[in-house]
């Protein structure tokens, strides 16, 4: 082999223009920001998450203080977004429910994924017995229609938020299993997990090392569109009070608070009906332009 | 039978087979070799004729639903088929290593190509994360990488295919390994490539003294690389010598059929010779000689059971046949 100059080596293309090479990541990223309107979903996705950590240091009052004479107040100077019906400041209160919001959207797809991939990536690698067991169990999970479902496991739990990520960890977590165990079942059969095994590999490495980060995009990508879902779960729950429970500040429950309000004070429901349809929005245009980032096909 | 060195991996009958809807398809039917130490064992035949399902069944990784039936592994004074699953996976990568045929797919489009090399080495030796690179650099360099240090952090598909083969090499000899399956390792390759890829696998056969296995239906291969060849049809062994007896001398039917098929420089002929026919099914192969119903000098006693295998010559240029021809002819 002719020595060739270390820097240079192999990465000049065909017509001796420098062949810039990335890494996946690098590439994707760049990828993303591309699209503007994805730039604005993560910039306000951004804005949300600052609000939702900072919450003590950002909101003007406590969204807890209580000043009655001061109640059903329209926006103002005083009251950016006006009052509630016990003289809460609205704003404090929707930076507050962010914190509950993204909580329950975060966690709740964690316990999803978790549960998801890992029974997933059993039922598609092993098949068989397993997989039968496994298909059909995601199956009854799936055939309940999810609102009702999430009532009935919150039924037994009890209100509260803990119970929140449970429930809606439970409603979902077929959806991370279906996709992880078609795509194990996919790349299984792949020469480089045979590859992995004549290396002295055990199943589990396998699995683990080889087959779930080629997994990884698709599941980002879940997530980030399974959030907006769960959020919208959450609210429906404290709407219907078997959610957050008062006096923590949910968007979903203040709504449901709202709408006996609704004919006389109309503004009072549509601050967190906003809140929740720019965060749910937000999540949807960026898991959709994460997708597009990440899918491998569509790489030029 | 070994002419070079020690026995390092003896098969002795293996039978490897797989269920299918006419009845069980027997890949590999009574297979037995040796390998010694620093020799090349060539095995050739056409696809299908128990090559590969040879190779995976020494490393016990014949997928589902196959099975190896029977015979013995004989590696290092053990049976390989009788040892506990952990066992054997500290056997594989790290003393019996393989390289596939297509280098496109063996490697992880996700992980970079040094991560994978120091895979096998943090595995097997037990070196940390630093180590293991510093090594994987060496190992590239070895294979005739430029600029290891940066290509280690490059992913498979920023490199050639030839590049990528040299990664599988790199990748099956980082434990230094007493075996080394070469499973069609130029195939996918173009020519020019082939010949570098085969002159860096015996540069590493000499330093290391591996048994190198050379699995192809290259002919032209075998002749450059092989000490013994090994021709195998419908899962048996037909004919097994030396590369100078096999490819000079062949005595069955089908070595002969193969050896007319490869091009010659030599010979103006307008078409290439083809044995007619195809490898039989498995799971009913014909009756008598399996070759029989492909063979141009078939006779009566073809049909009637199996051939013997036959031994001529001494240790030194050994020579068998599996054929009633050359039965009839001694």
């Amino acid at each position: 082999m002719a020595p060739v100059d270390k820097d240079s080596a192999g990465l000049f293309g065909p017509d001796g223009l420098a062949v810039e090479s990335r890494g996946f990541f690098a590439d994707s990223v760049l990828r993303l920001c591309a699209n503007r309107l994805v730039i604005l979903a993560a910039v306000v996705l951004a804005i949300l998450a600052a609000l939702a950590l900072f919450a003590p240091f950002i909101s003007p009052y406590d969204p807890m203080k209580q000043t009655l004479a001061d109640s059903l107040h329209g926006p103002g100077a005083k009251h950016l977004l006006g009052t509630d019906e016990l003289g809460r400041d609205i704003l404090s209160r929707i930076i507050y429910g962010a914190r509950i919001s993204l909580s329950v959207g975060l966690v709740s797809q964690l316990i999803a994924c978790s549960i998801g991939v890992l029974l997933g990536a059993i039922a598609g690698f092993y098949g068989g017995f397993a997989d039968t067991l496994i298909s059909r169990t995601m199956e009854i999970f799936a055939a309940f229609p999810e609102l009702l479902f999430a009532i009935a496991i919150m039924f037994v739990l009890g209100p509260g938020v803990i119970n929140v990520f449970i429930a809606l960890g439970l409603l979902s977590w077929t959806h991370y299993a279906r996709l992880v165990r078609g795509q194990v079942m996919l790349l299984r059969e792949m020469e480089y997990a045979q590859a992995c095994r004549v290396c002295g590999g055990s199943n589990a490495r396998v699995i683990i090392r080889h087959l779930l980060p080629n997994c990884f995009s698709t599941i980002i990508v879940l997530v980030t569109l399974g959030i907006p879902g769960a959020i919208l779960t959450e609210a429906s729950l404290s709407y219907i009070g078997l959610g957050v429970q008062p006096p923590m500040a949910s968007w979903g429950q203040m709504i449901s608070t709202a709408q006996q309000y609704v004919s006389f004070y109309p503004y009072y429901s549509v601050a967190p009906g906003l809140a929740i349809v720019i965060t749910v929005l937000a999540f949807n245009i960026f898991g959709d332009g994460l997708r597009d980032a990440l899918d491998p096909r569509l790489r030029r | 039978m070994g002419d070079s060195g020690t026995v390092v991996l003896s098969v002795k009958n293996l039978q490897t087979s797989f269920p299918s809807r006419n009845g069980k398809a027997r890949a590999v039917d009574g297979v037995s070799f040796d390998v010694g130490r620093g020799e090349t064992l060539g095995i050739v035949g056409e696809s299908g004729c128990g090559k590969s399902v040879t190779a995976l069944s020494i490393i016990r990784l014949v997928g589902e639903p196959g099975r190896v039936e029977g015979g013995e592994i004989l590696y290092g004074g053990r049976d390989l088929l009788e040892l506990p699953l952990g066992e054997m996976r500290r056997i594989r990568g790290n003393k019996i290593a393989m390289i596939f045929q297509e280098p496109m797919t063996s490697l992880n489009p996700v992980l970079t190509v040094g991560a994978q090399i120091s895979e096998a080495l943090r595995l097997h030796e037990g070196l940390g994360k630093r180590e293991a690179m510093a090594r994987t650099r060496e190992m590239l360099a070895m294979v005739n990488f430029p600029a290891p240090e940066k290509r280690a952090k490059e992913y498979p598909h920023q490199l050639s295919g030839g590049m990528r083969q040299r990664v599988m090499i790199a990748m099956a000899l980082c434990c230094t390994p007493d075996v080394l399956i070469c499973d069609e390792p130029t195939t996918a390759l173009d020519v020019t490539i082939q010949a570098q890829i085969i002159s860096l696998i015996e540069e590493q056969k000499s330093r290391t003294g591996a048994a190198v296995l050379m699995i192809t239906h290259d002919l032209g291969l075998i002749s450059e690389m092989a000490d013994r060849v090994i021709v195998m049809y419908a899962g048996k062994i037909v004919e097994e010598g030396t590369k100078m007896n096999v490819l000079t001398n062949p005595l069955h039917p089908y070595t002969e059929g193969l050896l007319n098929a490869v091009p010659r420089i030599d010979r103006d002929s307008g078409t290439l010779d083809v044995i007619p026919g195809m490898v039989p099914n498995l799971a009913c192969l014909p009756e008598g000689c399996a070759f029989r119903p492909r063979c141009s000098r078939a006779s009566e006693a073809c049909l009637m059971s199996p051939p013997r295998f036959e031994t001529l010559g001494s240790d030194s240029s050994f020579h068998g046949v599996n054929c009633w021809l050359a039965e009839s002819a001694s």
